[in-house]
């Protein structure tokens, strides 16, 4: 999984990149505000990004600001490094759209039961948009057949948007996916049986004739 | 211990790294390098009466020192961070020459463990 790292001190910096490289992240570093911004909204953007609250130029929080705000429908976690003395850095930096936080210097201990968490919540969130997108294409597929139908009480057609009057086989073919195997019910084929015979009937006399 | 304060905590820095020593001496070395800039940066902010440059200076030196538990150094830059917050500069230098204290004893304990 890719891990974006953002700290301006080159310290922090090469700890944490080594820390996340040790359990196995592909991580990119960066030194502000500003490039870390630019890899989250690129077109490779790491699901996972642990920025430095205050940066030069653009801090930890705006960066989440504006991933929240520019990216929507980004599937990023996002989690900030704050200082342990600045509680309201924490509130703000929440509210600014993080997900979660570190203090800084990170317990590794800790650091690791957190980005299990940002791991956990960035699959979860993939599964469920592959579900989404599968479920809409199953949609796709589906046709639905809705409203009042005008119907023939005797042959059983059915008068279209068209005006014409159609077998019900064929207007519910063309307005779903649905097929018809054709076939004769039993009341019909007693029926129906009961017609040929007298047919028959009266088709004999007429050849001893 | 410097009154009760560690000055280098070899341990817990260690633990940090996950036991990586080429990565332990890699910080180090930067450290070393990087501090006297650090100290002169906040020394600088406080000549100049820049209560918000020496706050920012202070927050990066805190933020280096505590990589590596070097917790008396931290303690100073935390008190110099909030000086500079507050904008008591009367405050910085006893602070400056506590921060200078700390950092000379600290430095050798570095140097030592970058051979060891």
């Amino acid at each position: 999984m890719k891990v974006l790292v953002a700290d301006d001190d080159r310290i922090a910096a090469a700890v944490l990149a080594q820390t996340l490289s040790r359990w196995e992240f592909d991580v990119t570093v960066v030194a502000d505000g500003a490039d870390a911004w630019r890899h989250l909204e690129g077109a490779s953007a790491p699901t996972l990004a642990v920025l430095d609250r205050m940066m030069p130029g653009l801090d930890g929080a705006e960066v989440c600001r504006r991933v929240r705000r520019d990216l929507p429908n980004a599937n990023m976690y996002l989690v900030l490094l704050t200082s342990l003395d600045s509680g309201q850095d924490v509130v703000s930096g929440l509210d600014a759209g993080a997900d979660d936080y570190v203090t800084k210097p990170f317990d590794v201990d800790e650091l690791r039961a957190r980005i299990n968490v940002g791991v956990r919540v960035v699959s979860l969130q993939e599964k469920l948009s592959q579900r989404v997108l599968e479920l809409q294409a199953a949609l796709a597929n589906v046709k639905q057949l809705h409203g009042l139908l005008p119907i023939c009480s005797y042959c059983k057609r059915i008068r279209g948007d068209d005006q014409y009057w159609q077998q019900v086989e064929s207007y519910i073919a063309a307005r779903s996916d649905a097929q018809f195997s054709h076939g004769i019910c039993p009341p019909c084929y007693e029926k129906l049986e009961v017609e040929i015979e007298e047919q028959r009937k009266k088709m004999r006399p007429r050849r001893s004739q | 211990m410097t009154g009760g304060r560690q000055v280098f905590d070899r341990a817990t820095f260690d633990r940090q790294l996950g036991g990586d020593r080429a990565l332990g001496l890699q910080i180090l070395q930067m450290f070393i390098e990087d501090c006297p800039e650090r100290v002169a940066a906040i020394k600088r902010a406080v000549e100049q009466g820049d209560a918000g440059g020496l706050q920012t200076a202070a927050h990066t030196l805190k933020g280096s020192a505590g990589y590596l538990a070097a917790a008396f150094v931290v303690e100073v830059a935390v008190e110099l961070e909030r000086i500079g917050r507050e904008g008591r500069l009367a405050d910085a230098p006893s602070a400056v020459k506590q921060l200078e204290e700390a950092v000379a004893r600290l430095m050798p304990e570095i140097e030592r463990a970058t051979l060891a």
